[in-house]
């Protein structure tokens, strides 16, 4: 039995694991066992361990639910005809409406290499700039990384002595990417004073954690953020280089206040203790841009973690593995802006690589697009809503049955030589591409990549961006009842790994809402009651459960369900193309006792 | 030689790697389950393999046996999925297969031990809040969760 040293491909952080057997064939030998090990050495990564996602790996890779061989208008077909008819179809559209009417759109599951020979199959053969990366959860901080220069953002004044460490964690890192746990709680207990300061609305997993919690108000981190980095700025003395000093001296004290819900003196607190540390560590985790501006709250966290004179770590967790490395092969190309140029209509072919928007982003503009196209082909791993609409669908090889490279959320890109084989049938992303180029009468070869991944702009629109985010956050505060987007630990970020856990059935037995005590009290609501849920982006019908993690007028539900994912509104970002995901306005109305 | 897991509670989560990596491990069928406490953290709730088990005590057909290491181990073939052994934990720790009418328990990864390694929970626990070490240890160390009580939980907590 071999054994295959390789790394979860869940999320960002790419923990090691060690995969036994890998020989998989349709035939049961003993050699297609396949097992997983937890590299437990001590120079591995948060020493080896897994959370309950990435313990999961081989029931994803292996789950009978995955897709083993194409199909064409839902019929079963050999993997020669199904490129044959997307080769056939795809030339038809271009010949008759020119490349510009071919869209691609790609998702987490490439290799960099993958993803640049997407890029130059849309370029060289089809003729389009229409390719876009799919990932609303993370693309707002690659957005705010490449266009928010802080490379003039320098510390305030000498290093403290001593061994003091400050941990800011934003949002829930804990639940979303729990293997920070370890290094945080490790540190936490490490030395006298050290403390972890969480900024998050209710109490989560990290909040547990804390010392010092910033509890805001749903949608409020970005205005909490702004005022840690105006006190810092204050009292250190430091300067801040252009747009960031005209925010923080444009944005007022009781605007923070107001749109953040965390007092004055709490703030200049925790930022004092920040200043006097000698290492600051801040862990920034948004799934589905939880966060009223996950951009925005990322530059000012990067300012207020680097302004302070102690040593600084910042580290952005990211939902998918790869998105940071397709982010960089796709940079230049126009990616931000391609998905409003597909949402504004006119293309009649969908190329879709490794992403099942239908089941992932029902975002109402991109999901319009897609239903009003003549032809789409996917590769898909398993049989979503996205597999039984789209023409020709290909069998694809996961993330971590590949060769190539990927690019963790930070540390070196992992270089995977060798890896399991894909489950019978399953073909890679880009041997797919290859052989479709080929079907279509060229020739594609497999292109070098480099990480181009360099700081650029100036970060004058931080102003316009503050303006955006401070007006939506108005519809909240006169809003009866704030609905926040929540998650679960045992969910991956597409609810794909949800489906294949026995016991997340148990954990999180359905689409639930979380209601705080004050709700609960005022609509005499008991565990197990009915209650209608309406937002601008429609309306369900949800299970109550009554929570002290929540406060005030303020329920929340699990993301990973498609009936509570209608309720956010997916707006689409026309400077940017990217969409968007905060906390929305609902109301409540009471439908029946619980049965 | 004998070894057991110690949770401490400062350190969980609640990120239930562990059930996931007990499941992963024993068939699907995960022998660790998460209470919450009070709402706002949740415990994972092992086999505390107690000095004196009352579900040695009570299985009519003697398919729970105590081994060298004071592990407390379900032979399979024996269980009759009678229940007395459910009924008589008083950790509630132990529960019925839906559906193969046994009652499976932690058996701490004995597969595992026998290559030197860790249980399963414990190698992944995400925080650190898990440990695995000699008895005589842990009792040195945590002391007050040791003292007092009827029966010895081998799986102690402190809060």
């Amino acid at each position: 039995m071999s054994e295959i040293r390789s790394n979860c491909s869940i999320c960002s952080l790419a923990c090691p694991l060690i995969l036994r057997g890998g020989r998989r064939s349709p035939v049961f030998t003993n050699a297609s066992i396949l097992t997983l090990d937890w590299d437990g050495s001590e120079d591995s990564k948060y020493g080896g361990s897994l959370c309950a996602r990435g313990a999961a790996m081989v029931e994803f890779v292996s789950h009978p639910d995955r897709l083993n061989y194409p199909y064409i208008l839902g019929e079963r077909a050999p993997y020669e005809a199904a490129v044959k008819d997307a080769a056939k179809n795809l030339s038809a559209v271009k010949k008759e409406a020119g490349g510009d009417a071919i869209a691609i759109l790609v998702g987490d599951n490439l290799t960099n290499e993958e993803a640049a020979l997407a890029l130059k199959f849309a370029r060289e053969i089809i003729g389009t700039e229409k390719i876009a990366l799919m990932a609303p959860d993370d693309v707002p901080l690659f957005r705010a990384w490449t266009e928010y220069d802080l490379s003039g953002l320098t510390a305030a004044g000498e290093k403290p002595a001593g061994e003091r460490q400050v941990f800011l964690l934003v949002g829930d890192p804990f639940s979303e990417h729990p293997c920070t746990a370890k290094a945080v709680a490790a540190g936490k207990y490490a030395g006298r004073g050290n403390e972890v300061i969480t900024i998050s609305t209710g109490k989560n997993h990290s909040a547990w954690f804390a010392n010092r919690h910033l509890a805001c108000r749903p949608g409020g981190e970005p205005a909490v953020l702004a005022g840690l980095l105006k006190a810092a700025a204050a009292k250190s003395g430091a300067s801040l280089p252009g747009g960031l000093g005209k925010l923080i001296s444009v944005v007022e004290w009781n605007d923070i206040e107001r749109l953040g819900g965390v007092s004055r003196e709490d703030i200049e607190a925790a930022a004092g203790s920040m200043l006097g540390a000698a290492r600051v560590e801040t862990h920034l985790s948004n799934i589905f841009g939880r966060f009223g501006a996950p951009g925005l709250a990322s530059v000012l966290a990067e300012a207020v973690t680097r302004i302070c004179p102690g040593e600084a770590v910042f580290d952005a967790q990211f939902v998918q593995q790869n998105t940071w490395g397709i982010w960089s092969v796709l940079a230049g190309s126009g990616s931000g802006k391609a998905l409003a140029d597909i949402a504004s209509g006119g293309v009649q072919a969908f190329v879709l690589l490794g992403i099942d928007p239908f089941s992932v982003f029902p975002a109402a503009p991109v999901e319009k697009a897609l239903r009003d196209s003549k032809f789409t082909v996917a590769t898909q791993l398993f049989r979503g809503a996205t597999a039984t609409g789209a023409n020709v669908v290909i069998p694809a090889a996961a993330l971590v049955e590949k060769k190539g490279t990927v690019s963790p959320s930070f540390g070196e890109d992992i270089i995977r030589e060798e890896t399991i084989t894909p489950i019978a049938g399953a073909v890679s992303d880009g041997q797919f591409l290859t052989d479709l180029a080929r079907a279509m009468g060229s020739r594609l070869e497999a292109a070098q990549v480099h990480r181009k991944t360099e700081r650029a702009g100036s970060g004058e629109s931080l102003s316009a961006d503050w303006a955006g985010y401070a007006a939506r956050m108005k519809d909240l505060e006169i809003a009866d009842t704030v609905l926040i987007p929540w998650s679960e630990a045992v969910h991956a970020a597409d609810g794909s790994i949800s489906r294949n856990l026995f016991w997340s059935t148990v954990t999180c037995p359905g689409p639930e809402l979380m209601v705080s005590g004050q709700i609960a009290g005022e609509m005499h609501l008991r565990d197990g009651d009915l209650v209608k849920v309406a937002s601008e982006g429609g309306e369900a019908v949800l299970k109550v459960r009554t929570t002290g993690k929540l406060e005030g007028r303020t329920v929340a539900a699990t993301i990973h369900f498609p009936s509570v994912r209608k309720l956010f509104p997916w707006k689409m970002d026309e400077r940017h193309g990217e969409i968007s995901l905060a906390p929305v306005a609902v109301t409540l109305g009471r439908q029946s006792e619980k049965s | 030689m004998e070894k057991r897991i110690y949770i401490n509670m400062n350190l969980c989560t609640g990120c239930r790697a562990c059930a996931a990596a007990c499941a992963q491990g024993h068939h699907d069928q995960g022998l660790l389950k998460h209470g919450a406490v009070e709402e706002v953290a949740l415990m994972p709730l092992h086999c505390r393999h107690c000095d004196t088990p009352l579900c040695l005590e009570v299985c009519p057909q003697d398919a729970i046996m105590k081994d060298e290491n004071g592990t407390i181990i379900r032979q399979s073939q024996l269980c009759i999925g009678c229940k007395s052994c459910i009924m008589s934990c008083p950790f509630g720790v132990m529960f019925m297969h839906s559906t193969w009418h046994v009652s499976p328990k932690c058996d701490l990864c004995h597969d595992r031990l026998e290559e030197g390694k860790q249980p399963r929970c414990v190698a992944t626990c995400t925080s650190g809040a898990l440990v695995f070490e000699e008895l005589t240890e842990l009792e040195k160390k945590h002391r007050h969760a040791a003292e007092g009580g009827r029966y010895f939980a081998r799986w102690m907590l402190v809060r």
